[in-house]
């Protein structure tokens, strides 16, 4: 019950309050009263640009997630598949990008892919694999580079908590029934592990879809997604209204892609009833 | 049921939320809040303005903020319009922020009795400020460039536009003053003015493909990665890249450089009234304008009794006839439509 008010208070109120601050006018940072208007609103989604610029937000969100679960999934695999002591060296690992902040990590990407000194363009050029030095900071590449390393735990984890629950005779039935060791995996170790994989999917979707930092200081100033648009509008402009509007739909756009993705879960899993 | 007692309670928190007045820490433990620059440029306000003040006045402490953006606007704001004492005592601002914080509503007036420094101080300077806070220091916009990558010094704005630096000009959003700066000036320079910026749209389109950072700070950035070698740049902010060692040179380029100036004024609803005015007068004085006009930060010198040393010639006019050169922005025609700017300039380039 505290939590629950704890909640009310600090979370759903502030949220109201966002909202409706897309419904009023604020002019120099005073509520108009009685201004009720759908106007923020309808000048956001009746511009072509900020349709485009979600889209952009939406692929980025996306392309961390298929990243992270390329990246993640064997990483979760051959957790479960090692000995103690390599699992505790592995966790460390897993955890590793945890530990620092998300500030922080993304500088080091800044040095890692930035400019010809750039550790990697500078690697690429030694073994003669690119002639000229890339072009990856600023880009959608070096804004994914940087979102997967950062992502991964939230995908790995959750994977790993679902092989760890698979019955393990269930492999060896398998593999006594003739099974090699691509059939098993493929027709019962990642069936058994969708549950993980889809709750992973979903939590580095929303982190991502949602990240400031990352898109801020690796995309630059001409990767233009919806949360830096909308710092750009509170921070430098103090523009409140498109503000309230960009955070409300960017919410709001978050919570029915969930509640999409959960629905379309709840069939792949029906199994599992 | 259950659910009326939850909206009940609800109600109730809020009510209580926006009634209370939140007394705010720092003012009992007598800190004045001032915001500042980022890295070494803050090191002037720390050294010959915070901590002189300090030891005048034992128990006062001046907690400087680093903020580049002007993040702290919007929550000033905030607290104003909720009747609350402003977050933030002291912050110095740029021309064009300093208008539209007028404009807010959210600066103190100058109470110039209190601040005896100001006669020194150059008169069109004092003017620029409309009566509130003090014109702290001045910078300039002009080009700076990597010298081992750029063989042929660039000498003019038009300079930017040659072919040999495609996709090696870095640029600032409009959203920050550089930006803006930058853009007016093109405007100038290309036949337009304040009024009239589509001259500069047109010019900075033919630069493409560019690099766009979004902040001065993120810009100096790609001049040390080498992603970028050459755009345009705060006089301070390629002082700072220069004194660590970067082959990064600044020029004030033809027609001339932009000169903005910095006010530090005193934020509406502090309760620091006389101890802000006493910084502002600080800011003024010769000492501290002398240090700040030093290696390795070059601040432009508002105060007459304060040469320019020769070492700062690069960063700083050093002559009348330079000062002249210098092109200012008529910041209160373009001010009013820095949203408007903005708008256009992500919708030209952050698509």
């Amino acid at each position: 019950m505290p939590a629950v008010g704890y909640l009310v208070v600090f979370l759903a109120v502030p949220l109201l309050l966002l909202f409706a601050f897309g419904l009023v006018d604020i002019r120099d940072g005073r509520l108009v009263p009685g201004s009720w208007t759908l106007e923020h609103y309808a000048r956001v989604l009746g511009d072509p640009f900020y349709y485009r610029i979600f889209v952009r937000t939406f692929w980025m969100g996306f392309g961390a997630t298929v990243l992270c679960l390329i990246f993640g999934y064997p990483v979760a695999y051959l957790f479960t598949r090692v000995g103690t002591a390599a699992r505790q060296v592995l966790l460390v690992l897993i955890l590793a990008p945890l530990l620092t902040n998300a500030v922080v990590r993304t500088f080091g990407w800044m040095i890692i892919l930035g400019g010809p000194k750039g550790l990697l363009n500078a690697v690429l050029l030694r073994l003669g694999l690119v002639e000229e030095p890339l072009k990856i900071l600023y880009t959608m590449s070096g804004v994914l580079i940087g979102m997967t390393q950062i992502q991964l735990p939230f995908m790995i984890l959750p994977i790993i908590a679902a092989l760890e629950g698979q019955d393990r005779s269930l492999h060896e039935a398998a593999a006594g029934l003739g099974a090699t060791w691509a059939q098993t995996f493929f027709h019962v170790v990642v069936p058994l592990s969708l549950p993980g994989v889809l709750s992973g999917s979903a939590l580095v979707f929303v982190i991502s879809y949602t990240s400031f930092v990352i898109p801020a200081l690796l995309g630059g100033g001409s990767f233009g997604v919806i949360p830096t648009f909308i710092f750009e509008q509170i921070s430098a402009l103090v523009q409140w209204n498109s503000g309230a509007v960009l955070a409300s739909l960017l919410m709001g756009t978050a919570i029915v892609m969930l509640l999409l993705f959960n629905r379309a879960s709840a069939r792949l899993l029906r199994w599992t009833r | 049921m259950k659910q009326g007692v939850i909206v009940v309670l609800c109600l109730g928190l809020l009510a209580i939320a926006v009634g209370m007045p939140l007394t705010r820490v720092s003012g009992q433990s007598g800190e004045i809040v001032m915001i500042s620059y980022a890295g070494p440029s803050q090191e002037p306000h720390r050294f010959y303005l915070v901590e002189p003040f300090e030891r005048a006045r034992p128990g006062m402490k001046v907690r400087l903020v680093p903020d580049e953006a002007g993040e702290y606007v919007a929550r000033v704001q905030a607290a104003v319009a909720a009747g609350r004492p402003s977050p933030v005592d002291l912050a110095p601002n740029g021309e064009p922020p300093h208008l539209r914080l007028i404009g807010l509503g959210l600066l103190e007036r100058t109470n110039t009795d209190l601040v005896p420094n100001l006669k020194n101080v150059h008169q069109a300077f004092i003017e620029k400020g409309q009566g509130y806070g003090v014109p702290a220091t001045y910078s300039l916009i002009g080009i700076a460039y990597n010298t081992k990558k750029v063989s042929k010094p660039p000498t003019s704005w038009k300079d930017l536009w040659d072919p040999a630096y495609r996709g090696k000009v870095g640029l600032t959003s409009a959203s920050s003053n550089l930006g803006l700066g930058f853009l007016v000036a093109t405007a100038k320079n290309n036949g337009g003015d304040e009024g009239n910026l589509d001259p500069a749209w047109q010019a900075i389109k033919q630069l493409a493909p560019f690099v766009i950072a979004p902040n001065p700070t993120a810009l100096a950035q790609l001049f040390e990665r080498e992603e970028i070698v050459i755009g345009p740049l705060w006089s301070t902010e390629a002082a700072v890249l220069a004194s660590k060692g970067l082959p990064i040179k600044f020029v004030k380029p033809q027609p001339g450089a932009i000169a903005i100036v910095s006010f530090l004024s005193v934020i509406k609803g502090t309760q620091y009234m006389q101890q802000a005015h006493e910084l502002l007068n600080g800011v003024l004085s010769v000492e501290y304008q002398t240090k700040a006009a030093a290696k390795p930060y070059f601040f432009g010198p508002t105060n007459v009794k304060v040469p320019v040393p020769q070492e700062a010639a690069e960063y700083i006019p050093t002559s009348l006839a330079e000062v002249r050169r210098l092109q200012t922005v008529n910041w209160p025609v373009v001010v009013p439509r820095r949203a408007a700017i903005v708008d256009r300039w992500n919708r030209e380039f952050a698509r």
